[in-house]
Formats: C-alpha cells, sequence, structure tokens
C-alpha cells in the first residue's frame, strides 16, 4: 500500500512538468511581446526601453534558458514578477486574491456536499414519490445549466426582484456578498454529490445484508443510516475530482460575473495582458491541486474500502 | 460470413451492454426497436429531443425566422423592454434580441455538432485501433490521452483561445484537441473487453481479416456508447464556446454568441434586465435539454443503468 502511494506521488512529476511545458511553450507561442506598446496596459515606449525590460525580466534569453529560469523559481517558490501589475511580484499577487478564490470554493464544496446528499438520500429511500422526482429534475437541471447562467438568475431573482442581496460581491468582507457566488458555484457539485448518492443508496438497498438487517428487526433508521448511507458513499468519494474541475473553472465565471476579488478574474484579465508568469503560475496551481486531489481520493478510497486496500 | 442487412448492425448495437444470455434469445422474440421503444417512452427525453429539433429548425431558417437581422441597428429603439415588434427587445445598440439569440444558437449548435463530428472521426479509429491492437500503439496513445486529461478542459481551450486569437475557426481547433478523448478511452474500453469474447475469437480462428472484425464485428457493438457519448458531448462543446466568448476569447463580434451575450449586457441588468437573461435562459435550456436527450438515450441503450 504504502510503495503505491509512493509511486503514484513519483508519477506525479512528469505529468506536473508536462502541464508546464505544455503551457510553457502554448504561452511563447503566441505572438507579440507583453511590452508591445498596443498590450493591454501597455505604454508607448521607444524601442531600445522595451529592449531593456526584457532583458529585465530575462526574456531576451533563448526559450530554453527561460524555461528553466520558470522551473528554478518554481522550486524556490518564486514565481516571478507580474508584467501587467507593474512592481508586484506574483506571489503577492497570490496572496491577496488566493485566499478569497479558496474561502468561495470551500464555501460551495462543503454547501454542495450538505445539500447533495441529503438529497440522493431522500430521492433514494422515497422511490417513485413526488419528491425524488423533484430532486431528480433539480439534479439534471444542476448538472446541465453552467454556473454562470445560474449567476445571472440568482441575481434577477434575489439582487433585482427582491432586492434581498447585493448584485455585487466587490466587498468581499461583509458575508452577505458570499450567499449568491456560493449558491451558483455550489449547485452543479450539489446536482452531482445528489445523482451519486442515490445511484449508490440504490445499488446498495438491493443487496442481501439490507434484507438480513431488516429481517433481524433492526429500525429502518439504522439500517439506512448506519448500514447503507455508509457503504454508499464510497462511490460519492470518487465524483471529488470532478467537482473540483467544476468548482475551479466555474469560479472563473462566477468571480467575473460577481467582481468577486479573487483569482479567477485575475486570471482572465493575464490572458488580455499576456502576462506569463501569472498565466503560467495560475495554471499549474489549478493542474497540480486537481492532480492531487485525485490522488488524495485515491488515499481516501483504500483507507475506507478494506477492499481496495487488500486490492493494492 | 453471411450478407449483414444494414439492421443487423443497429440491432447489434443493443447487445454492447448485456451479458452473453441474452444473445441466446431468438431475435423474433423481442420486440423490434427495443432502444426506440424505451426512449419514447421516456417523456423527460421526448421533451428534450423537441427541444433541440425546435433549436435546430431555427438554426437552419435564422434568416426568415429573425428578419430584422442581427446587426441592423433601429436607434429610435434603443434597449427596449419585449414588445411586438421585437419580440424579445433590443439591446444597447438596437439591435433585436431575438434574432441575436437565434444566430447565437446557430453558432452554439455548430461548434457542438463539428467538434463532436472531428471527435467521432478521430476518437473512434484511434480507440478501435488502440483497443484491438494494444501493444506500442496502445500505450503511446493512452499516456497522450492521460496527459491531456490532467488538464482541466476549459483552461486548456482558454490556453490555446490566447494563442490562436479569437474566432469561429480557432475554437473549432481548440475544442477539438481535447474533445476526441472520451470518446477514445470508452470505445478502447469497450473494444478491450470485446476482443476476448467468443464471437471476435471465432471470427479470428476462421481466418476474418482484422479490418474486417474490426469494422463489421466490433465497430456495430460500440455504438450505443458512441452515440450516447457525442449526445453529451455536443452539450459540453456549447458550454465551453460559451465560456471562451464569455470570458471575450471565443465567437469575436458583431457575430452573437448567448456567452458574449451574457458578458456584455451583465453590467446593464438594473436598467434592462432582459439583455442579460434571454441569453441565459437560451443557453441554460438547450444544455439542459441536450442532457435530458442524452440521459434518456443512456438509459435506453442501457436499462440496467436506471437502478
Amino acid at each position: 500500500m504504502f510503495a503505491y502511494f509512493a509511486r503514484r506521488l513519483l508519477l506525479l512529476i512528469p505529468t506536473l512538468l508536462a502541464m508546464t511545458l505544455i503551457t510553457f511553450v502554448v504561452m511563447h507561442a503566441i505572438p507579440g511581446s507583453p511590452f508591445d506598446p498596443a498590450a493591454f496596459g501597455g505604454n508607448d515606449l521607444p524601442p531600445e526601453v522595451i529592449a531593456s525590460i526584457e532583458a529585465k525580466y530575462g526574456l531576451d534569453q533563448p526559450l530554453p534558458m527561460q524555461y528553466l529560469n520558470f522551473l528554478g523559481g518554481l522550486l524556490r517558490g518564486e514565481f516571478g514578477y507580474s508584467f501587467a501589475f507593474k512592481s508586484r511580484t506574483v506571489n503577492e499577487l497570490l496572496r491577496d486574491t488566493l485566499p478569497v478564490s479558496v474561502h468561495l470554493g470551500v464555501m460551495a464544496f462543503v454547501l454542495a456536499l450538505l445539500l447533495g446528499v441529503p438529497a440522493g438520500v431522500v430521492a433514494a429511500v422515497r422511490r417513485g414519490s413526488l419528491l425524488e422526482h423533484a430532486v431528480m429534475l433539480l439534479a439534471m437541471c444542476g448538472v446541465a445549466i453552467p454556473s454562470f447562467v445560474i449567476s445571472v438568475l440568482l441575481i434577477l431573482v434575489f439582487a433585482l426582484v427582491f432586492q434581498v442581496l447585493p448584485a455585487t460581491s466587490v466587498r468581499w468582507e461583509q458575508p452577505q456578498a458570499w450567499i449568491l457566488p456560493t449558491l451558483a458555484l455550489a449547485f452543479g457539485p450539489a446536482a452531482i454529490f445528489a445523482r451519486y448518492t442515490r445511484a449508490g443508496m440504490l445499488d446498495e438497498l438491493s443487496n442481501d445484508y439490507v434484507r438480513t438487517a431488516r429481517a433481524k428487526g433492526l429500525l429502518e433508521r439504522v439500517v439506512l443510516y448506519r448500514h447503507v448511507l455508509k457503504a454508499a458513499l464510497l462511490p460519492v468519494i470518487t465524483v471529488a475530482g470532478p467537482i473540483f474541475a467544476a468548482i475551479a473553472t466555474g469560479s472563473f465565471l462566477v468571480e467575473t460575473i460577481f467582481a468577486v476579488p479573487g483569482m479567477g478574474r485575475f486570471f482572465i484579465s493575464s490572458i488580455f495582458a499576456k502576462d506569463y508568469p501569472v498565466i503560467m503560475t495560475l495554471v499549474l496551481l489549478y493542474g497540480s491541486t486537481l492532480a492531487l486531489s485525485n490522488l488524495v481520493v485515491d488515499l481516501l478510497y483504500g483507507v475506507v474500502d478494506p477492499r481496495v486496500r487488500s486490492a493494492i | 460470413m453471411a450478407i449483414e442487412s444494414p439492421l443487423s448492425s443497429l440491432r447489434g448495437s443493443q447487445y454492447a451492454a448485456l451479458d452473453d444470455t441474452t444473445l441466446a434469445t431468438p431475435l423474433g422474440a423481442r420486440s423490434r426497436w427495443p432502444v426506440l421503444r424505451r426512449l419514447l417512452a421516456n417523456r423527460a427525453a421526448l421533451l428534450g429531443a423537441s427541444f433541440v429539433l425546435v433549436l435546430i429548425v431555427l438554426a437552419l431558417f435564422a434568416p426568415w425566422v429573425a428578419p430584422h437581422g442581427y446587426t441592423n441597428q433601429d436607434y429610435d429603439n434603443l434597449q427596449v423592454k419585449p414588445n411586438a415588434t421585437y419580440w424579445l427587445g433590443t439591446d444597447n445598440a438596437g439591435r433585436d434580441m431575438w434574432a441575436r439569440i437565434v444566430y447565437g444558437g446557430r453558432i452554439s449548435l455548430f461548434v457542438g455538432v463539428t467538434v463532436q463530428l472531428v471527435s467521432l472521426f478521430v476518437g473512434l479509429p484511434l480507440g478501435l485501433i488502440a483497443g484491438y491492437f494494444g501493444g506500442r500503439i496502445d500505450t503511446f496513445l493512452m499516456r497522450l490521452v492521460d496527459v491531456l486529461y490532467a488538464f482541466p478542459t476549459l483552461l486548456f481551450a482558454i490556453l490555446l483561445m490566447s494563442w490562436l486569437g479569437p474566432g469561429l475557426t480557432n475554437i473549432l481547433v481548440a475544442l477539438s484537441i481535447t474533445s476526441w478523448l472520451t470518446l477514445c478511452r470508452v470505445v478502447r474500453a469497450q473494444t478491450l473487453s470485446l476482443r476476448e469474447r467468443d464471437f471476435i475469437e471465432a471470427s479470428r480462428a476462421l481466418g476474418v481479416p482484422s479490418w474486417r472484425i474490426l469494422l463489421k464485428h466490433i465497430l456495430p457493438n460500440t455504438w450505443s456508447l458512441v452515440i450516447t457519448t457525442i449526445s453529451f458531448g455536443i452539450p459540453q462543446a456549447m458550454l465551453a464556446e460559451a465560456s471562451l466568448s464569455f470570458i471575450g476569447i471565443g465567437i469575436s463580434p458583431p457575430t452573437p454568441s448567448w456567452g458574449q451575450m451574457v458578458s456584455d449586457n451583465i453590467l446593464y441588468i438594473r436598467s434592462a434586465w432582459h439583455l442579460a437573461v434571454f441569453p441565459s435562459l437560451a443557453l441554460g435550456l438547450t444544455l439542459l435539454a441536450f442532457t435530458s436527450f442524452g440521459d434518456g438515450l443512456r438509459d435506453a441503450f442501457d436499462p440496467r443503468s436506471r437502478t
């Protein structure tokens, strides 16, 4: 088991290297310099000045050298200077925006778990009822409708029609600014949780041990929550990877709509500014978190399911 | 080898998800079109399918159903609310919202279908070859698929679009590069399991050439998976296009796109709510319709997946 995870952890290295290389190649294939006067936020500078700035940021070196410099910085935990937000390092920008994005993502994840799992349980237990149909319909909406469409509808209902919540979340220090972005981001993941929980419950309910437990007179509550739910939640763990991806990519758009001062908006503006260090850092951050979360899911799976543990 | 009618290859697909015992059932004893029958019995799927059909008709006949055009500006009617002339109102430049939504749907559908056609012509053959022949081709392809899979799809598309620049063709390229991965994986897995089955081994023993086994025996048994995967892939590609256009690196104006209309108009939601809400609804309902149809298809092909 330990050897298995050590191997998985080592396999992360080539995956991340491939990711950095692809990102680097793509970013540098883009024509134009970030200091081009025509670029986003660019100044009208004479060519000599541009050349000297490029030398300062190491952009005059051959591409393989630039790549190695970038990798060296990564290993030291330094992501370089942002080109567009002058005189600020990427680390400083991350320090301001990352906590906001993580805060929003964690709230959305917890809310999705709290809404999705009980909804899935209810749908499985009340098989064929109106409640089940309602939950499944909502879950299909959640799976299909993207977070930015949900955002627009939430703004329409809560900020314009009822006027109970702010339409933008610029002031992140106010808790009421958290509600709409969190709801918009949590809807899709909650739907995935609900679908998997329901499917897992129905699978388990058809097992012999459920009949045995009922036959020996256990309370239905005990059968459902002590026995069935515990086993049914196993497959739910495996969707944590896709859920993370849904929350991460959804947050670019949701943060933009609600003007949340997080990383997502910042990522989009850095694309327009050809701000290589920022883009590379953010892509790597998302990519490595996704790869790590998949690893953690596999690890968790081994911990909670003895059958998997012995198979490894 | 018996001459096969086109029908038999279609019927073959229903066995893809069933076990060997069902193969013993004589064909006559079963309903002729069980998949279609199950699909028609599913009201949600039918509703989704009809919505998609309406969308296709609107897209095909856009110049007739939206005679105002999507670029014509009516300076006397800027930002008006929905009325008899402008069914969904006009935007800040006085352009007909109904026309922009119809033409936006045309673009969206075009992107979804084209990207999935590429995935069909790339992912399906590669999946068949990797699964059937195995060996080095398989190892190489699966490594490639794994590396590309490690990237969140939208992130990869954003990166590519910032390189290629906005525009319809570039969107098709950026989305097609990763769109075939899922189909390739799914088809490979199915081919791997089919390869070991008795009827394939029997064909091999009879000396049927590999390409013939692939085309006549394995391919027909992957159709159900291919159709389901593609029916889920189309809305995914449409969503990716909408997201790219929302960010501002997708479809370039004045060509309308739902995503771009939402991001352009969200600022005016207080003074003109209809500008952001209608394109949002169009996108949401379309994706919902496709998903509902796709779910119905999956259940119809594999009735066991319902439980």
